[in-house]
């Protein structure tokens, strides 16, 4: 009797095991369902939050549309927003956070030189590559590499022989790795390198493409162009505010340029005349142009870069890089003759002449997009056309820690709530 | 009492309650059971739809034209018109063809110390732009006959009709057409080399059949890089629209 009642006791027992079995069974499958749909939607949903902060990031770009001539400064409101990913801006369920940077704060990839390439962390080999790469001409460098080359590699390709189209493309120039241009170079022999500060960013950190910049006079009208056709030596006096005697030595001179054409600014300052008088050189460099175009590429500005960046371009020395970013106005250095403050040195006036800027019309974005928890980490390169802030280029990055590797500020600062208008 | 036995009466309540519990244990396990493989099936059904949908999301809305407007490098091509654009379609098959953004570089790749010619024997080239071609026949020799064929070459060749890699994207996708946004109405082809400056459709809608299933699946990729809106179409002068 008592093993009876003993038995439907364990009979019961088993039973309920079963039915908790079978429930399990069946929360768990779903469980796993929900998970997997969850991480799904999280991270497209974080990706569409991260697309909506650059948008975001546009609207402020906007500001600096409006005004072209004016300097771009790391105070404007553009370089505040967001400070420096500190705040958390919430759309609904989803939140992004960003931070807005002068990509004119960097070397342009497609313009930077022999001799701003030797003050960077390179071997000789890497530089002759990295010229013969976006170079035309089908003659390779002593050390450096065309077709014949990449034709036979492992797995071969063509060389580009044309504009770079992104930062990571420079991994399929020869003997450049992705140790080169993410690690910071400690080991490698700067041939070139004039000044002895030692390098304290990655290469990656240093350059960027598409860096544009506004070319105005101080007036926000266009610069005078030396080149163009049928330009009078009176009419040049009176745009550039330079006696007539230099506007006519410019003008007689431009026939003695190789094609008749100025390349640099720094051909002028050159010029018999032209670098002894002050007013003269600040001329030349507020109100002076080689180019048509109301846009130059690759152009340094002097109100956002890093003194280690200045210091790359030949001409400008680590001194007068640091006297550069320390004696900054509040407000930004408004026409690039006020570097004549930092130097009165022709080399230097000459590199400021060809290289430095103080505007720009090209930002990166940083935005990181998060839904749930998960991130995503996008970067965005917006140039300004036509008076239009408009996005030339996202990517992806290619690390997981990029809140880290952009040196943000913590997260959840302040926390802003975008709503619908 | 203690002596006294057990009714007929309580041996049946007892054999009855147990047999409804029993029943009821059965029952409910042998439901969670095949419940549990339906959801699973139906689960496996979706993933394989997710999962397809996904990578080429991922693909597609990074697709990216060269700044330079000339470069022949970039390109974008869908339809089945292809055959006179030079773009190797064979038979008017419709396929889509373009150009991308490198997908993300590998880690093991950016960790690695090596020199530049063992990364390029054991990774490839990484970065810079992807040509991508998706087609329902195989360019190269395929093991299987039929199943969505994505290639890919590293850096773009210019040569939009072969070379990189080909691997199956997804075995058992019967029939795949797309439609391309132009700011105004779905076009059923985009050829860049017909717009001057080339410019990328605004969206892909992708309308697709599985084997064995008459069911139209669709979804649509936004490209993050066109500058395609609707108050900045591609207009039929510009020669986009068929």
């Amino acid at each position: 009797m008592m093993r009876k009642r003993g038995l439907v006791m364990v009979v019961v027992l088993a039973a309920l095991a079963g039915v908790m079995a079978g429930v399990a069974i069946y929360s768990m499958n779903q469980n796993d369902a929900v998970k997997t749909s969850i991480n799904r939607s999280e991270k497209r949903r974080a990706r569409i939050a991260a697309e909506a902060g650059i948008q975001y990031a546009l609207a402020s770009i906007q500001t600096v549309a409006d005004a072209p001539q004016d300097p771009v400064t790391t105070d404007d409101d553009w370089a505040l927003l967001g400070s420096t990913g500190g705040e958390t801006f919430t759309v609904g369920n989803e939140s992004f956070r960003l931070q807005i940077i002068d990509n004119s704060s960097r070397l342009d990839l497609n313009t930077v030189t022999e001799a701003q390439l030797s003050n960077l962390p390179l071997t000789q080999e890497q530089i002759d590559s990295f010229l013969d790469w976006r170079e035309a001409d089908a003659n390779p460098r002593l050390e450096g590499a065309k077709d014949e080359y990449y034709n036979e590699l492992a797995k071969p390709y063509n060389t580009r022989l044309g504009r770079i189209q992104t930062v990571t493309e420079v991994l399929q120039i020869k003997g450049w790795t992705p140790d080169i241009l993410y690690n910071l170079q400690s080991n490698t022999v700067n041939t070139g390198r004039t000044n002895n500060n030692e390098p304290v960013s990655p290469i990656f950190d240093l350059v960027s493409l598409d860096c544009f910049s506004g070319a105005y006079n101080p007036e926000g009208n266009g610069k005078s162009n030396i080149n163009q056709p049928g330009l009078t030596a009176q009419q040049l006096a009176t745009n550039a505010q330079i006696p007539i005697q230099n506007a006519t030595t410019i003008i007689n001179s431009r026939a003695a340029q190789p094609n008749q054409q100025y390349a640099r600014l720094s051909q002028v300052l050159a010029l018999p005349g032209i670098g002894a008088n002050q007013q003269v050189i600040r001329s030349v460099l507020d109100r002076m142009t080689v180019s048509p175009a109301d846009r130059v590429e690759g152009l340094v500005n002097i109100n956002t870069a890093t003194a280690e960046v200045l210091s790359i371009i030949p001409g400008v020395t680590e001194d007068i890089a640091n006297q550069i970013v320390d004696s900054r106005p509040t407000d930004g250095y408004k026409q690039l003759s006020e570097v004549l403050t930092a130097s009165g040195d022709l080399t230097f006036v000459g590199a400021a002449a060809d290289t430095l800027t103080v505007t720009s019309q090209s930002f990166r974005v940083r935005v990181v997009g998060k839904a749930g928890s998960t991130t995503v980490a996008l970067e965005a390169i917006v140039t300004i056309n036509n008076s239009i802030p408009s996005v030339l280029r996202v990517e992806e990055s290619n690390f997981s820690n990029m809140p880290e590797r952009w040196t943000w500020a913590e997260e959840g600062n302040t926390t802003t709530l975008l709503e619908n208008e | 009492m203690r002596k006294r036995g057990i009714t007929l009466l309580e041996v049946m309540i007892v054999t009855v309650c147990m047999a409804i519990i029993l029943g009821a244990t059965v029952s409910a396990v042998l439901n969670a059971i095949q419940h549990t493989s339906k959801v699973k099936a139906s689960r496996t059904v979706y993933d394989r739809n997710a999962l397809f949908e996904d990578r080429l999301r991922s693909i597609l809305q990074n697709a990216y034209l060269s700044s330079v407007t000339t470069d022949t490098n970039s390109y974008f091509y869908g339809g089945s018109d292809l055959v006179d654009s030079g773009s190797g379609s064979q038979n008017g098959e419709i396929q889509l063809i373009f150009t991308s953004l490198s997908p993300r570089i590998p880690s093991e790749l950016i960790e690695s110390t090596d020199d530049f010619e063992t990364l390029n024997s054991s990774f490839g080239p990484e970065g810079g732009m992807t040509e991508y071609s998706l087609s329902l026949t195989a360019v190269g020799q395929a093991p299987v006959e039929q199943a969505l064929f994505l290639r890919h070459q590293t850096p773009a060749d210019g040569d939009p009709s072969q070379g990189g890699m080909e691997l199956v994207l997804d075995p058992d996708i019967t029939t795949i057409s797309y439609e391309f946004y132009n700011g105004a109405d779905w076009d059923t082809s985009w050829d860049t080399q017909a717009i001057n400056p080339p410019r990328l459709p605004a969206a892909v809608r992708i309308t697709y059949r599985r084997v064995n299933d008459e069911t139209d699946r669709q979804f649509v990729v936004r490209l993050i890089h066109s500058d395609v809106t609707a108050d900045n179409p591609v207009t039929v002068e510009t020669g986009a629209t068929q």
